[in-house]
């Protein structure tokens, strides 16, 4: 298996990271936009019946079952040291890490679905709250805000371990 | 290295390797066997010819080293022996080790053989000079090499006549016309197992006599690398493989009857390889479908048409089908890890220097392939542990006067929906009293429950953490770590393990799991408006347990529920969970097996069994133990399945519960048994305790009421019924003034009634009605200590058999037969003093025992019509007596009834099994009927019988 870099120097990691399709899927988690690898996204979901597991940490808020898939919810507002949100309009993009385990990531709102341009990359920027620049691959500069690339991997690498 | 052709050939090199361990050990029992040799060097041939095409030079050294010995042995005709069948077998695990490696890395891994190689070569030198040293064997003694080419088609002659029929068909006979037709078309014509294979050879033939071929690009088709048999069919068969007798004939005559018809692949059989991968998502959709039959099938019964209905119970039998025949897919015989048993056992006699045997029986016995990974450690600890420690010394053996090889006995066999493992040695066995003494060391038992403990319960003890009773700890096993293992590692799939011993004569241990694991039958239930599933197999019985409920304890602030008289430990599922801050002891029980303890786990109503499809949790729920996978309901939901062993570990006993446990059990045990509901009445101070057996109800009225009729005191009862009265006082000349209202006792067994004249009534109570001080006074049993306050006994049978004579005779007077004859077993003198009464009143001729053991003694010279026999008893107990009796030719017939103090149950099938009848031991008036059934029954048959006899005279005349 090939080693991923956290933070890749140059757009064309970048590219390599993001897969072949290089597109994005924006959504928003309390102020901050993310965009994810549409390669990563399988579908966003409306809110489902969530079963809470007892004990668990409130970070996962459950397990739903999409079509007969068992798949973990995990309040992306918690883990990112958020409050909860009371809206109860949000939505759940299920997203597959490299291991094949889908998991249901809670979003506020989704956006569109991006090109990624190379021109737009950044590093991380330090300004970024800590929990976000220990979760991206970088960010992207969009008009008047910055978009963080969001890596599957290492956020659910991050709530495992804060879950647990 | 070509991907495409690594695959393929793992496959056949994995195929043919897993037969060689066993022809090793086969050669060393034989080691004239010309042929065994052959099979062997042709499987190392195989691989290296297989790995010089592919290019995988390590693997490549290794299997040539082997090969090389293997050449020399069988064209010298060499007899082995065990130091160089180690030899091979060290050779085949390095291929083994190569293969894996390259199987999971994809390249060759990187490992130093080149010992190995070395010691090859020296036995190879070894066997050369054995041979050329006066053995028969060619003169020369230089290197003689089997494979040189002979004639064009010599290098062939190790395959299938159909394959070489079929490649002289086409005219590629040598090496390197093989090579020149490439795999596509060779493979077109012999499949692509054989072709591989004949391929690789060729390539070795070729590289021997060099004549350079032009490389072909070789194309495949993929083939997933973990594939399993599909059952039921016949497996494609390499040649070297130990069940080569179901290779089909079939090939053979298609390739002869001619090149007409396209070219036929002459091993397809009917199977395939398919992905184990695949099998598994296919069963989930299948645990899916059948999800949503149930679904289906919920809304039908809630009402459908007609038409619905059956196109329902079409879909549930297409479900119910598919599900089984899949479940059988993933099914592999035991045999897949009992393979590498006779390799480990050798290989540790050796060490040992032990002679051990190893028998199989039920290899065919299938079991669901996650479940035989699961089991495949454990059992090999197991192995270990009999050979280590189970089979002695061969000279110890002889002085024991055992022989010398010890026999380790596998068997499989299935038992009802579950698959039962045993492993059986005849060695020394295990002392439960070092065992005893080894946990009393450690603390995990106290002494009063080692002195209660029996030796089979105290053999279990060796599944504890850190007992190991082994006094040398020995490279295999003994150090002290590893039943308790093997115990979680069986739990975990959810199976048991038991252990039995003889001293002098062998150890058992009997495996029992489950035959699959992805369908299960769970309880559901409900705790504080949430759902969980616990699965059936850990589940012993439920008990409903409301909070007004008796039985409750609060003991070292933790709850217990007494359940016939034993404390059950109650674990709170809503507090362990932290469902709510709210403590409430109410609910049901279920009363579930959690490693060697049972806990009672509290949850607030059940709602039914169910069969569940179990999907593991994801990995933020690792670290919770409390839970074993989940599972989605038939109304969509998802619903986590309870790990028993998990939520037990969330139990913390202390020290100080468990003594209270351990005081208690005895008083409570004792207790039980003596359970009794008493009616409490006051008479001049006194108090007085009178069974509730023979009280038919309580009546309070004006002693204005009673009557004189006759010398007779009389009173009117319900429908103009007159009964007679008895007033206490006068009975036990201790006459007090009458108040205006006084209280009567209904006594009544269901002909008579009669009226016992109390003062004042303190209440109804369920005591221990322990009888202190037996007295020989009439009317009294003895005195007992009711809620710390000495009361007398009342013997409710000796005030009626004085106040009315006849009460008990009325009965029988319309019988004109024999008075049936009743065996009555009892060891309690108060149970013995109620029953007896009734018994007689029946007009039984009652003979009584006091244990199982007084029984049989009786049982020997006499014959009863009828045997009653309590259960709970020392020395013999009613199972022992049941048991004794079904033994004895004479006994036959005789209908065995057990009285009982626990209620029906879910054990009642296992009691049914032994007696006729089960009787509640409180319960007179269902005493009364079952006897009174039973004896219409002798009757009947008597009658029968009678008029046989009747006849048969006018027969004989």
């Amino acid at each position: 298996m090939k080693e991923k870099s956290l933070r890749p120097a140059n757009p064309n990691e970048l590219a390599q990271i993001h897969g072949v399709c290089s597109e994005l899927l924006t959504c928003r988690v309390g102020d901050q936009w993310l965009g994810i690898s549409v390669s990563q996204v399988q579908e966003v979901v409306s809110p489902m019946p969530c079963t809470s597991i007892p004990l668990a940490d409130t970070l996962v808020t459950g397990l739903i079952n999409l079509r007969g898939r068992v798949i973990s919810q995990l309040n992306i507002r918690l883990a990112v040291g958020l409050p909860a949100s009371e809206d109860p309009h949000y939505r759940v993009a299920i997203v597959e890490t490299d291991s094949g385990e889908a998991f249901g990531l809670m979003i506020d709102e989704v956006g569109e679905v991006i090109k990624l341009v190379a021109q737009d990359y950044e590093k991380t920027p330090k300004s970024l709250p800590k929990v976000w620049q220990d979760v991206s691959d970088g960010v992207l500069k969009r008009d008047g805000h910055v978009l963080v690339l969001m890596n599957v991997d290492s956020f659910i690498a991050l709530t495992v371990a804060m879950a647990s | 290295m070509d991907e495409e052709l690594l695959v393929p050939f793992l496959v056949e090199c994995s195929e043919n390797m897993e037969s060689i361990e066993e022809q090793l050990m086969e050669l060393e029992a034989n080691p004239q066997d010309e042929d065994l040799v052959n099979a062997l060097f042709r499987v190392i041939h195989t691989v290296k010819g297989s790995c010089g095409f592919i290019g995988l030079k390590h693997l490549e050294k290794v299997a040539h080293a082997g090969e090389n010995l293997l050449g020399k042995i069988r064209s010298l005709k060499y007899e082995v022996n065990a130091d160089i069948v180690s030899l091979l077998l060290d050779c085949a695990d390095a291929i083994n080790e190569l293969l894996v490696g390259i199987e999971t890395d994809r390249v060759e891994p990187d490992l130093d053989h080149s010992a190995l190689i070395e010691r090859l070569k020296e036995a190879e030198r070894l066997v050369d000079g054995d041979a050329s040293g006066g053995k028969a064997g060619p003169a020369d003694g230089g290197p003689v090499d089997e494979d040189v080419v002979v004639g064009p088609e010599q290098w062939l002659l190790d395959y299938e006549p159909s394959v070489y029929a079929a490649l002289q068909e086409k005219g590629w006979c040598t090496p390197a016309e093989v090579v020149a037709v490439g795999f596509a078309l060779l493979r077109d014509s012999v499949g692509a197992a054989v072709a591989l294979k004949i391929l690789g050879v060729a390539k070795a033939e070729m590289s021997r006599a060099p004549a350079p071929a032009p490389e072909q690009a070789p194309e495949v088709t993929v083939v997933a690398s973990d594939v399993v048999a599909v059952r039921e069919v016949v497996e494609e068969k390499a040649p070297a493989k130990a069940d080569k007798q179901l290779v089909v004939k079939e090939p053979k005559q298609a390739v002869a009857k001619g090149s007409a018809a396209p070219h036929p692949h002459p091993s397809s059989g009917g199977s395939i390889r398919v992905d184990v991968g695949l099998l598994d998502s296919l069963m989930n959709q299948v645990g899916e479908l059948v999800l949503t039959r149930n679904r289906l099938l919920q809304m039908i019964s809630d009402g459908g048409a007609t038409e619905f209905t059956r196109v329902g119970r079409e879909i549930d039998q297409v479900t119910e089908r598919l599900q089984s025949q899949l479940l059988r897919t993933r099914m592999q015989p035991i045999k897949t890890i009992w393979g590498t048993v006779p390799r480990v056992v050798r290989d540790m006699c050796k060490q040992l220097d032990k002679k051990i045997h190893v028998e199989m029986v039920g290899e065919d016995t299938e079991l669901d392939r996650t479940i035989l990974n699961a089991i495949k450690d454990p059992l090999t600890h197991i192995l270990r542990n009999s050979c280590d420690h189970g089979i002695e010394l061969p000279a110890r053996r002889r002085e024991n006067g055992k022989p010398e090889t010890g026999i380790l006995k596998l068997t499989a066999a299935q038992e009802s929906g579950h698959v039962v493992i045993a492993i059986e040695d005849d060695g020394a066995g295990i002392p439960a009293a070092v065992v005893k003494n080894k946990a009393l060391k450690m603390g995990v038992i106290s002494e009063a429950e080692a002195a209660q403990m029996s030796d089979h319960v105290a053999l279990q003890l060796i599944f504890h953490a850190g007992l190991s009773t082994a006094e040398k700890v020995s490279n295999f096993s003994g150090r002290g770590v590893g039943m308790d293992v093997v115990r979680t590692e069986i739990e975990k799939v959810g199976g048991s393990v038991d252990i039995s011993s003889k001293l002098g004569a062998g150890t058992t241990l009997r495996i029992r799991m489950p035959l699959t694991l992805a369908i299960i039958t769970a309880m559901i239930v409900t705790c504080r408006e949430r759902r969980f599933a616990v699965p059936q197999t850990s589940i012993r019985e439920l008990i409903s347990a409301p909070g007004s409920s008796d039985e409750w304890r609060m003991i070292g602030g933790a709850p217990f529920f007494r359940l016939r008289g034993r404390l059950l430990p109650v674990l709170e599922l809503a507090s362990t969970l932290r469902l709510d801050g709210e403590t409430r002891l109410a609910g049901s029980i279920i009363v579930i097996d959690a490693g060697d303890r049972t806990i009672g786990l509290l949850v607030d109503s059940i709602l039914g069994a169910e069969e569940i499809v179990a999907k593991p949790l994801g990995v933020h729920f690792q670290a919770l133990n409390q839970y074993g996978g989940c599972s989605i309901l038939g109304d969509g939901a998802v619903i986590p399945i309870l790990d028993c062993n998990g939520l037990a570990k969330a139990m913390q006993q202390t020290d100080e519960v468990d003594l209270a446990v351990a005081s208690d059990r005895d008083k409570e045990v004792h207790q039980s048994e003596n359970m009794q509901h008493v009616l409490l009445f006051v008479h001049a101070e006194c108090r007085y305790a009178i069974p509730m057996a023979l009280v038919e109800r309580l009546e309070k009225f004006a002693a204005a009421r009673i009557e004189l009729s006759g010398s007779c005191e009389v009173l009117q009862y319900r429908d103009n019924e007159v009964i007679p009265v008895l007033r206490w006082g006068e009975m036990i000349g201790r006459a007090a003034d009458t108040p205006e209202q006084v209280y009567g006792i209904i006594l009544s067994d269901g002909n008579h009634r009669m009226c016992l004249q109390v003062n004042d009534i303190e209440g109804i109570l369920e005591v221990p009605l322990d009888i202190k001080k037996p007295v020989q006074d009439d009317y009294f049993l003895g005195t007992a200590i009711i809620e710390g306050k000495v009361a007398e006994v009342v013997d409710v049978f000796d005030v009626i058999t004085k106040a009315v004579p006849d009460w008990f005779n009325t009965v029988a007077k319309d019988k004109t037969s024999r008075r049936k004859r009743i065996l009555f077993v009892e060891d309690t003198l108060f149970f013995r003093n109620l029953v007896i009464p009734v018994l007689e009143s029946m007009a039984f001729e009652v003979w009584t025992a006091i244990d199982g053991e007084q029984a049989c003694e009786t049982l020997e010279t006499l014959l009863p019509d009828i045997i009653l026999t309590d259960i709970e008893m020392p020395k013999l107990d009613g199972y022992g007596l049941a048991r004794w009796i079904h033994q004895q030719p004479h006994l036959k017939g005789i209908p065995l009834i057990a009285l009982t103090a626990t209620p029906p149950a879910e054990d009642d099938e296992v009691r049914q099994g032994y007696f006729n009848d089960i009787v509640l031991k409180f319960d007179r008036h269902s005493l009364v009927e079952h006897l009174q059934q039973i004896l219409l029954a002798l009757n009947s048959k008597e009658e029968a019988e009678a008029e046989t006899s009747q006849i048969t005279p006018g027969e004989a005349e």
